[in-house]
């Protein structure tokens, strides 16, 4: 029973000598509901208009704020943090004080963690379209959101160990668990992933260079699918699945072996985003091996939910949140077993930078994430506003559209995926590319562009379907923010911090939230570890190459237009060694080539054309000044209306902020770059003369520009890559410079 | 002197992946030992922490009426 302290003070507990009295807190849950269905919806939407530039370049709007490079990633963001990072909340905030029995730690604490976080994700929204990147998927954001994230996530952390800690029953429940090891391993990720040098306000360089920087972005690339997308998810359908089926999971024994081997699995394989480029082969196979292995944990873990439905296999169907769930456990099993047959060298080979890894992110995003919330939501806001759901067939509508909307996004990305890729790699009888125009291999696949925007406009419509049905059930019913609890008070084994006798180390673990959290740590740790110090330590792992020297001042300001456009999220900068790409781009990519890259440009997507060689004498892809001036004013105008590129017609108008120069080229000195000491001083006047040789160029061809524009920077800088390798070392030219001094004597 | 100098001089360093692998190996068997060890009446207790008294007292009277259903 409640008594009245409980209600003047939710948190404070009556004791009666054998049972306490406390109050879980709703009102975090709900708030945290609330945001997850308003973030689904704009991130869905930033989604379905990345979508539609892709498939009418016309929705780019010739707008900088609302082109491609920068729309995408605010879609990925507003999708991975802001709808299933705040569902993540929603489920853990209620099912953590559920199992725990006991109230959440600090209500301040949980109150930060909430608007704390609704603050990152508005910041993110709007540097992200004003062009502040750090260019790393899904590590976009720049260096003073990072330290806002840090915070806020230490804030969740320090609330969830609290709560555990303050639990009134022996046992954690293996959902905890799963989120123990999410805040663990994301801190991680975050933390080393972030390691910048600010130059500005909203402008900082990685410390690490080239495949350095490769492996530690894709190592946290591939591990923020893993802990922000995967273990999180799995601890709620570890709680919710069984309140749903209204049965206990299938094997608790099979969930403690699928933890263990799934947290320290998963943090080894993210070098499976680099097969075939420049990374040495011993860390890809290490990717490779690891990725095929993590098949076993992440399916072991999938017929455990299935299984969990035995007995209730005829409530599917009937129920619509039943039939979200199992969807949903479904596509993790598909994506799971997809994502090792993808990191397999030979079909990598065939899937990398096509449609094939949109697709399978979309099995595990559309299908995986988004039926788990709608499925959690759909059974949490009628029991948490004791009402029943408003209408259940709506919801089942928005099952069937929402599975359908899957379908026809994902099936036309592999088809495109198929199509291009063969296309690519496609010889005639000559023994020459069949398809040496890119564009070609883009115009073939873009009626399959037309139709994945089918697959989300369906998605979407199903999404806004579940607001109308959750706003009609929460106007039905009525949530108090605290609700009434009660459980026995906590005996005294559990603060016991000896393990007792008779008692085995896991038990002993199992109640040491603390000790849980450490052993988690180095659980995740010993991958990242074993793949980084090899590669920073040993200098044999990244050759140099004495051609390759830094940029020039005006270079690294077009590298930054570069990063801000988010021209890498269309364009890659890595020749694979295969004959089909050598032969299209020219020669093959080598680590060397990127020690001075901070922060790392190869991509993962080719919409558009590999650019590594763009400024290659000896490449197809070389072009002049003028061509890629119109090209990047009006796209289409040079390609018969054919091209899908957005227009950056504002690159010409903008001026580069030369006031910023000096502390950018410090900045890469301190990061290591060999420019001479005290260059910083001399570097916008060398840049000044190099924009005045391009505009120069360009005025004779009847196209007035300042030197000193964003687009003369951008075009220094494509000219720039690649040319390095077709030139002869330092050394080679002072040699064969003496010799002619030699000869001429 | 900078860290890196002193990872240079690691000895054998190329064997880290291996030993990654074994400890991991050894980690996993143990756990499966444990696992497979453990009292199935504990791990069913736990498993049942989702639920309140009331539910699965429920779940206890729904089981026995199917295996009363499935005996008929």
């Amino acid at each position: 029973m409640q008594t009245d302290k409980t209600n003047q003070d939710p948190t404070a507990v009556a004791n009666d000598g054998l049972v306490e009295h406390f109050a879980y807190d709703n009102k975090i849950v709900k708030y945290f509901a609330y945001a997850t269905i308003f973030w689904g919806i704009v991130g869905m939407l930033a989604g379905l208009l990345a979508a539609l530039q892709l498939a009418f370049p016309v929705f780019n709007f010739e707008l900088a704020y609302t082109s491609f490079g920068r729309v995408r990633p605010v879609h990925t963001n507003a999708i991975i943090f802001a709808f299933v990072g705040n569902g993540i909340f929603m489920g853990a905030y209620y099912s953590l004080q559920r199992v725990l029995q006991t109230r959440m730690f600090n209500d301040k604490l949980s109150l930060l963690n909430f608007w704390g976080w609704q603050l990152i994700i508005a910041t993110a929204a709007v540097t992200l379209l004003m062009g502040f990147t750090t260019s790393k998927e899904y590590a976009e954001l720049e260096w003073p959101v990072d330290i806002m994230i840090a915070v806020v996530w230490i804030t969740f952390g320090w609330n969830m160990l609290g709560t555990i800690i303050k639990r009134r029953v022996k046992h954690i429940y293996v959902a905890v668990w799963f989120y123990i090891a999410t805040w663990v391993a994301i801190t991680m990720l975050h933390v080393v992933n972030s390691l910048e040098l600010p130059v500005g306000p909203f402008k900082s360089y990685s410390v690490f260079a080239g495949v350095q920087d490769a492996l530690v972005q894709w190592w946290y690339g591939h591990n923020a699918v893993g802990f922000f997308l995967t273990t999180p998810i799995l601890g709620l359908m570890y709680y919710f699945l069984p309140k749903i089926a209204n049965r206990p999971v299938y094997s608790y024994k099979l969930s403690i072996v699928h933890f263990w081997a799934l947290i320290f699995i998963y943090i080894w394989t993210g070098p499976h985003h680099l097969l075939y480029q420049s990374l040495p082969d011993w860390a890809q196979s290490l990717g490779v091996v690891f990725s095929v292995m993590l098949i076993a944990p992440s399916w072991g873990g999938m017929v455990n939910g299935l299984a969990t439905l035995r007995g209730a296999w005829d409530r599917v169907r009937d129920s619509a949140v039943l039939k979200f769930i199992v969807v949903a456990v479904t596509a993790y099993g598909m994506s799971t077993f997809e994502g090792p047959m993808l990191s397999i060298k030979s079909v990598n080979a065939l899937s990398h930078f096509t449609d094939w890894t949109i697709a399978h992110v979309h099995i595990g995003g559309m299908g995986w994430n988004g039926f788990m919330i709608f499925g959690i939501l759909y059974w949490l806001i009628p029991k948490m506003f004791n009402t029943n759901l408003y209408s259940e067939k709506l919801a089942s509508f928005h099952f069937w559209i929402g599975t359908l909307g899957i379908l026809l996004y994902a099936v036309p990305l592999y088809w495109a995926a198929f199509t291009q890729t063969l296309m690519w790699k496609d010889f005639n009888e000559l023994g020459k590319l069949a398809n040496p125009i890119f564009l070609d291999t883009v115009t073939q696949i873009l009626p399959l562009y037309h139709t994945r925007v089918l697959g989300g406009l369906l998605y979407l419509t199903g999404a806004v379907v579940m607001v109308v049905n959750i706003w009609k059930t929460i106007a039905a019913g009525n949530c108090p923010d605290d609700e009434p609890a009660s459980a026995p008070a906590l005996r005294p084994l559990v603060v016991a911090a000896a393990k007792a006798e008779g008692e085995s180390y896991h038990r002993f673990i199992e109640r040491r939230p603390v000790q849980f959290t450490i052993l988690s740590l180095v659980a995740v740790a010993i991958g990242g570890i074993v793949e980084f110090v090899p590669l920073f330590a040993i200098q044999s792992n990244v050759p140099t190459i004495a051609s390759v020297r830094p940029y020039t001042p005006l270079e690294l300001e077009g590298r930054d237009v570069y990063v801000s456009e988010g021209c890498n999220t269309c364009h890659s900068q890595q020749v694979r060694p295969f004959r089909s790409e050598t032969e299209r781009y020219g020669e093959y990519s080598k680590a060397g080539e990127f020690v001075y890259d901070h922060p790392f440009l190869w991509g993962s997507k080719r919409t558009g054309p590999d650019l590594a060689r763009s400024g290659n004498p000896n490449s197809l892809m070389k072009k002049t000044n003028f061509w890629q001036y119109k090209h990047l004013v009006n796209p289409q105008e040079m390609t018969n209306g054919q091209s899908i590129m957005p227009p950056y017609p504002w690159l010409a108008e903008n001026e580069l902020d030369l006031d910023a120069t000096p502390a950018k080229i410090r900045g890469m000195m301190t990061l290591g770059v060999p420019y001479a000491e005290g260059y910083d001083t001399q570097a916008v006047d060398d840049l000044r003369k190099q924009g005045q040789e391009i505009a120069a160029d360009l005025r004779g061809q009847n196209i007035e520009v300042s030197a000193t524009s964003e687009i003369v920077a951008l075009i220094a800088y494509l000219q720039r890559l690649g040319r390095d390798i077709s030139e002869a070392a330092p050394e080679a030219q002072a040699s064969a410079a003496e010799g002619q001094d030699d000869s001429s004597k | 002197m900078k860290l890196s100098n002193y990872l240079e001089h690691i000895e054998n360093i190329e064997i880290f992946p291996i030993v990654g692998l074994v400890i991991f190996m050894a980690f996993f068997v143990l756990l499966l030992l444990w696992v497979f060890k453990s009292e199935k009446a504990v791990m069913d207790e736990h498993a049942s922490m989702p639920f309140d008294e009331q539910e699965i007292e429920l779940q206890h009277k729904e089981q026995t009426q199917n295996s009363n259903r499935h005996g008929q």
